[in-house]
């Protein structure tokens, strides 16, 4: 079973079953404080966090992802540690990535997220992808963790688990490590999800 | 005077070791010189596996509207059309896609296609979000073999 960790619409019913039918156990969504169940399924607390608002949530139960929206926001990047739970690196308002900022996103340790829908609409669009062929490769030499997630905002975007390893494997991640970051490494980051 | 049959029998032991390592080694090389000779040469070993087919077992679930008003023909031209947005006319040509089965009734289908797009076809299936007016998630049920073990599958679903 696996862990989506990033949907941004609103759960129902409906939406339970469908994402249970789909093999989810539990979806991470902003906008609640705590832990919750709806029609089976595990609601967890998703919180997007920027480097200012970092101490607020130290001490949050739920998914606390870190936006990095420039390179300064992984400076001092050993205060992170234990206060975020993961990275999501936004490319298209972080410009150009230096080697400087991929020996932090190394040395931070924390996993980073890729989004499943954002990144086939980018290849749908022919918008350049560069970065996330960097990040697989980073990923297949195991310089860093990574995991996928739908980025889906109702039922009709919420896709099958094995479609996100498979977006992974098609632009070379080898299929078990795509599996791993679909399947593993998720539902690892919030063990309260079980 | 008899010889001692010890430091006879160790150094019988030791050359026999050291023929065998030597024999070892120089098996090693002549495989390693028969793979690139064979590379070079295009042996049939060395070529890419004879693409064989795939079934995948998938289900339409109609998110919003009737799912019956999803027409097998209606599939297949979305199907087509995820495959050639996302790989084009070539990866299309490639992966061959083809719906061998489709039941309107339950939304159950079974696609053909070559075992190396097994995860093109995956992806190309999250494609599919809208089929004749009906909001739809296509989800992907088993891959097997053999078109005989799908339609088992595809029936008892």
């Amino acid at each position: 079973m696996a862990v989506d960790l990033c949907f941004k619409g609103t759960v129902d019913e409906a939406l339970a079953r469908h994402a249970s039918r789909l093999g989810y156990r539990a979806i991470a969504v902003c906008g609640i404080d705590s832990f919750r169940d709806v029609g089976g399924l595990r609601l967890v607390p998703r919180f997007e966090l920027a480097r200012s608002s970092v101490d607020r949530y130290r001490k949050s139960r739920g998914l606390r992802v870190l936006l990095v929206r420039s390179r300064d926001d992984l400076k001092a990047y050993p205060k992170l540690a234990g206060s975020v739970d993961s990275v999501r690196i936004l490319f298209d308002d972080l410009g150009e990535a230096d080697k400087g900022f991929w020996r932090r996103v190394i040395s931070l340790g924390a996993p980073v997220e890729v989004e499943f829908s954002e990144l086939l609409q980018r290849i749908i669009d022919g918008s350049p992808v560069d970065y996330y062929y960097l990040l697989f490769r980073l990923y297949a030499r195991g310089k860093v963790r990574i995991y996928m997630c739908s980025g889906a905002a109702d039922a009709s975007t919420l896709v099958h688990p094995t479609a996100m390893s498979a977006l992974a494997s098609v632009l070379g991640v080898p299929e078990a490590l795509a599996l791993k970051a679909v399947l593993k490494t998720p539902g690892e980051l919030v063990p309260d999800a079980a | 005077m008899p010889l001692d049959p010890l430091p006879l029998a160790v150094a019988a032991l030791a050359a026999s070791l050291l023929s065998a390592y030597l024999g070892i080694v120089a098996w090693r090389r002549t495989r390693r010189a028969v793979i690139v000779l064979r590379t070079l040469l295009g042996d049939r070993a060395s070529r890419p596996a004879r693409p064989r087919k795939r079934y995948m077992v998938f289900e339409i679930v109609a998110i919003s509207g009737d799912l019956a008003r999803v027409r097998r023909a209606d599939v297949e031209e979305a199907v087509k059309r995820s495959c050639q947005l996302l790989f084009g006319a070539l990866g299309y040509g490639a992966a061959r896609p083809t719906l061998v089965y489709y039941d309107e009734s339950r939304g159950v289908g079974v696609l053909s296609f070559r075992h190396t797009w097994r995860n093109h076809v995956f992806l190309l299936l999250s494609l599919i979000r809208e089929i004749g007016g009906v909001k739809v998630v296509a989800v992907p049920t088993s891959t097997t073999g053999t078109r005989r073990k799908a339609m088992r599958i595809a029936e008892k679903l």
